[in-house]
């Protein structure tokens, strides 16, 4: 519903719905009830036939290993006298150049040798001109706040030990979202001004956006090998979808009259894309660079898997030998430079050109003379290139040790937390999933697909989870399924009290928006390193991860939903004699619903995402089988888990949106259902 | 009216049947109907229809103005004249070049040499500075930088902008902007121009300063301009002749005065009814045979608007005597005759 519009009365959305006369009602009531628990009862019996809840060995295809081996074919296959690997390398190699140059510039130095003589290294730029040079920057182009945030940033790489790890992150990111930008803005024009280009992308994106990355990162090792530019390869590729569809959204959405402006003054289309539609689309395609960044931080642990550097290394480090508190400091050192950069990028966004000439020439002169006096200053004193020893203190350890006595002292309380949940809910609930055959849990969703989204859905549904069974996959789908439902509903049950709190509260509103911002931008393994500490590994650690991180997004919807109903309608409802309650479940309720579901298939879908990192912490369905085929370098199998994860996740998507489509109010459907 | 023109100078702009019909394959079926086209029959079909058989001319230095409400297809008349949608049917010839059978690149060298446009919303570029958005059109056709710049300094002093050079289009106000456009679209020195609603996104005040400014600019310039308002104090102020539309149909074409004391039907007659009559009318309409009594000393011009007129032939006991274009007496106006005309 439009709020802008202003509503003369509540008509529309409390009567429109259909509601069947009384008597009628009551026998439509029968007979569902009637048909669920015939289904039901026929489903419990298929259940019971031996072939019809696992599929026999004989029918399943081990897709995997034929998908292996036909990439290893693909690899070998020879254009000219290079087989796909060499070019494959080549590229990498080309890659390689701009991280190698600035991590010589930042990190490492240069070593050549002139004349034949002993060769000479040319430092890098050392932390304190960084620190300088990046402070006095922000400072000019974001004011004092941005220079304290930047400083402060920087300062604590410094002081907790980082400040290498920082650097290499920050190489990488820098060469990995330029490539990624530039790259998903040629795939976004392309698609604007070729439909085909679209119809062939288009499920290309949705398929990677769902996909999950590890199952790529496989394929990724099998192509650029392992090491630190196969991880810049899987950032760029993950970051490119989303920066091609701002693109072509925006240019979409150009304003007509620039559009004819172009063709009236006999623009090319080449002119038009480049001179017109492209600039002055600027800012919202900053709006998707800065997307672009968050997703390259949010990725840069797991790109660490396949031999990234830096940050997302050092977490993934302290998170496999249970120092934990490392890998918190770490964690926590990578949101704040997602948080710098995304700042930064915001400015910079905001900034619009003014006809004022600044005076560019003296800052930029400054930032070099102090560059080339911090290198000068290495290369006299070799000992000031790296940041006072004794000034850095090692939060993580300490962290380690409190730890430690927090976890001796509560050892009782939180095993039996631990071991309660377990039984009374988690263990339930997984045999009541793993107890589906997949005969009957192919008829089941394709019977709720039917219901609630018509033929084509039930269709997409079978298939998609036939092909599932059919790859012997059933039994790991089911496990991974089990634990996604259970942390989402956990997630809605503890999140929907408290989104409706914030939802009527201005004052709680604000509270909850400062918290779920501050969780939405920790990378998702951050929320495993509490869990871990606190519960060790296993399936306890990965539900309360997957709740930790479903509660923020769900809140926070069903807040901004009921917020945002437009004050016209509360006065409709006060000057129409409602209460506070009555308010509450006839006007902002009804108005805010189809929000608020959307809020939780976007939950569903983050829960899905999630799966994928706990892993990390030993759950056991598919996703522990795409992580680990990654360590054997078995696309194949990598490959085929995480499609299965991908179908789990469209299915229950599709099937949560359906139903919304069905629950939001049109007197059209109303009437074609009458008829 | 700026300048009375005479109906000898060459034609510009010409418009024969013009149908712009939207909806899937509507071109074969309009073809098919031939002449017999009926745009009730086209709704019924699911087609929308934009502009139906609009034909009108427009000669060299004429001020045309298409006037109606929103929705009533005068916005989409402009589009089809200037090429932006293609015709579903019929002719626009600008000078001598059919729009309909031209290629695109006919259609793209039209645009940068022939014509150009002025829009409502101004269509400005954001990430260019007041020069260079005027430059723009010089530099899509490859004029080269030096020359380009000094042309379009040229044209933004002409529309008062100047010392405004290097500010960029949000940095200005509405009015300020629109002289942007204007200046944009004269940077080519197109032969004819458009102006899709120029003035309507600008404050009442402001609007009236940018018509005072369009005309001091055309009394120098001269173009052939079609403009496109929903206001029909403007379309008096600024036109020569205005066709007047409504769903999609040209209901008349005509001077101001025509349309008011000749309207075609009651949708013009209820548009022109609160117009001021005596800005629109002239003294021709008061005419009365010259009688030895009329007053021979500074006689009235026969093509002058009563309101002009109305202090001193109130003030004179006298009738006046009127003279036409080429200076011979041909009639008389009177306190009289004038009370007669306001009564009526």
């Amino acid at each position: 519903m439009n709020s802008q519009q202003i509503p003369t009365t509540l008509a529309d959305p409390v009567n429109s719905r259909t509601r069947p006369a009384g008597g009628a009602g009551r026998f439509m009531m029968f007979k569902a009830v009637t048909l669920v628990v015939v289904t039901l009862i026929v489903l419990m019996l298929v259940n019971r036939v031996d072939w019809a809840h696992s599929m026999p060995q004989a029918w399943t295809v081990d897709a995997g290993s034929y998908i292996t081996r036909l990439l290893a074919h693909i690899t070998q296959f020879t254009i000219g006298s290079y087989t796909i690997v060499d070019i494959s390398r080549w590229i990498s190699g080309v890659l390689a150049l701009p991280q190698r140059f600035l991590g010589g510039l930042l990190v490492e130095g240069f070593r050549f040798s002139l004349f034949g003589l002993a060769p000479v290294t040319l430092p890098a730029i050392p932390w304190f001109s960084m620190f300088f040079v990046l402070t006095l920057l922000s400072a000019r182009f974001g004011g004092r706040k941005l220079a304290l945030l930047v400083g402060g940033c920087l300062a604590y790489f410094l002081f907790t030990g980082l400040w290498v790890s920082a650097v290499n992150t920050l190489v990488t990111v820098a060469v990995a979202i330029p490539i990624g930008c530039s790259l998903g803005l040629l795939l976004g024009i392309l698609a604007y001004r070729y439909p085909a280009a679209e119809a062939v992308l288009e499920p290309f994106y949705d398929t990677m956006q769902t996909l999950p990355i590890f199952s790529y990162l496989v394929l990724i090792v099998v192509f650029f090998g392992f090491g630190p530019i196969a991880g810049l390869v899987a950032l760029v590729i993950y970051a490119m979808p989303p920066m091609a569809r701002i693109t072509t959204f925006a240019l979409r959405h150009t304003p007509q009259s620039i559009v004819e402006l172009a063709q009236i003054t006999g623009c090319t289309p080449r002119q038009q894309c480049w001179n017109v539609q492209v600039p002055a689309a600027r800012a919202t395609l900053l709006t998707g660079l800065n997307q672009v960044i968050m997703l390259t931080f949010s990725t840069v642990i797991i790109c660490a898997i396949i031999g990234g550097e830096g940050l997302g290394a050092d977490v993934l480090r302290g998170l496999k030998s249970m120092r934990l508190g490392g890998a918190l400091v770490a964690g926590v050192a990578i949101t704040l430079m997602a948080i710098m950069l995304d700042r930064a990028c915001r400015i910079w966004i905001m900034r619009r050109p003014g006809h004022e000439q600044s005076k560019k020439g003296l800052l930029t002169l400054v930032c070099v003379l102090v560059t080339v006096a911090g290198v000068v200053a290495v290369w006299l004193y070799p000992n000031v290139a790296t940041f006072p020893k004794a000034l850095e203190f090692e939060p993580g350890k300490f962290l380690n040790q409190q730890l430690r006595v927090f976890n001796l002292a509560f050892q009782p309380q939180l095993s039996a937390l631990r071991d309660g949940v377990i039984s009374g809910l988690l263990r339930p609930t997984r045999e009541l999933f793993g107890s589906f055959g997949w005969l009957p849990g192919l008829i089941g969703f394709g019977g709720l697909a039917l219901i609630s989204g018509g033929r084509k859905l039930a269709v997409m549904v079978v298939l998609m989870l036939g092909a599932v069974a059919w790859f012997g996959l059933w039994d790991k789908a089911m496990v991974s399924l089990y634990l996604v439902i259970i942390s989402t509903l956990t997630a809605i049950v503890l999140g929907l009290p408290l989104g409706i709190l914030a939802g009527l509260n201005r004052k709680a509103f604000v509270i909850l928006e400062v918290v779920a911002d501050t969780l939405q931008t920790l990378p998702a393994f951050v929320y495993l390193i509490p869990v871990v500490v606190l519960f060790e590994v296993g399936d306890f650690a990965a539900y309360i991860a997957i709740v930790l991180y479903g509660l923020a997004p769900v809140s926070r919807y069903v807040a901004t939903s009921l917020q945002q109903v437009g004050g016209d309608y509360k006065e409709v409802a006060r000057m129409n004699g409602c209460n506070g309650t009555q308010q509450f479940f006839h006007v902002l309720l009804p108005l805010a619903l189809p929000q608020i579901v959307l809020g939780i298939s976007q939950t569903i879908m983050l829960s899905f995402g999630m799966l994928i990192v706990v892993a990390l912490v030993g759950s056991q369905g598919l996703e522990a089988q795409t992580l680990s085929a990654i360590g054997r370098v078995q696309p194949g199998e990598g490959l085929i888990s995480g499609l299965g994860i991908a179908a789990l996740a469209i299915t229950v998507d599709r099937i949560v949106r359906a139903t919304t489509n069905k629950l939001t109010p049109s007197t059209k459907r109303a009437s074609g259902e009458q008829a | 009216m700026l300048n009375p023109i005479a109906h000898t100078e060459p034609l510009a702009l010409k418009a024969i049947d013009v149908w712009k019909v939207f909806g899937a394959d509507c071109e074969a079926y309009l073809k098919v109907q031939g002449s017999a086209r009926d745009a009730q029959a086209l709704e019924k079909l699911g087609y929308t229809t934009g502009v139906r058989e609009a034909s009108f001319e427009v000669r060299t230095g004429e001020i045309f103005i298409l006037m109606g409400l929103s929705g009533s297809g005068k916005s989409t008349l402009l589009r089809c004249l200037t090429g932006l949608y293609s015709l579903s049917a019929g002719e626009v010839m600008i000078t001598d070049q059919s729009l309909a059978s031209a290629t695109s690149q006919q259609l793209m060298d039209i645009r940068r040499r022939k014509i150009s446009m002025v829009f409502q919303n101004f269509g400005l570029l954001p990430h260019l500075s007041v020069l260079e958005n005027i430059a723009f059109p010089l530099r899509m056709n490859g004029t080269p930088r030096d020359k380009r710049l000094a042309e379009a300094q040229r044209v933004l002093e002409l529309v008062g902008l100047k010392g405004r050079e290097l500010f960029y289009p949000h940095e200005l106000s509405g009015g300020q902007q629109q002289r942007v456009g204007i200046a944009r679209s004269l940077v080519t020195d197109p032969s004819i121009w458009f102006l899709d609603e120029p003035f309507s996104a600008l404050d009442p005040l402001i609007r009236k300063e940018m018509q005072n400014e369009f005309i001091r600019l055309q009394r120098s310039l001269r173009k052939t301009i079609v403009f496109v308002t929903h206001d029909f104090d403007e379309a008096v102020r600024l036109g020569d002749r205005i066709a007047i539309m409504q769903n999609g149909e040209i209901l008349q074409i005509g001077t101001a005065e025509d349309l008011v004391l000749k309207p075609a039907n009651d949708y013009v007659r209820a548009f022109v009814q609160d117009i001021p009559r005596d800005k629109v009318v002239s003294l021709r309409a008061i005419l009365e045979p010259l009688s030895a009594h009329a007053v021979h000393h500074e006689p009235f011009e026969l093509d002058q608007k009563i309101g002009t007129a109305t202090h001193r032939l109130i003030a004179s006991d006298h009738a006046i005597a009127v003279k036409d274009a080429q200076g011979t007496l041909v009639g008389q106006v009177s306190r009289q005759s004038y009370s007669r005309w306001l009564t009526k």
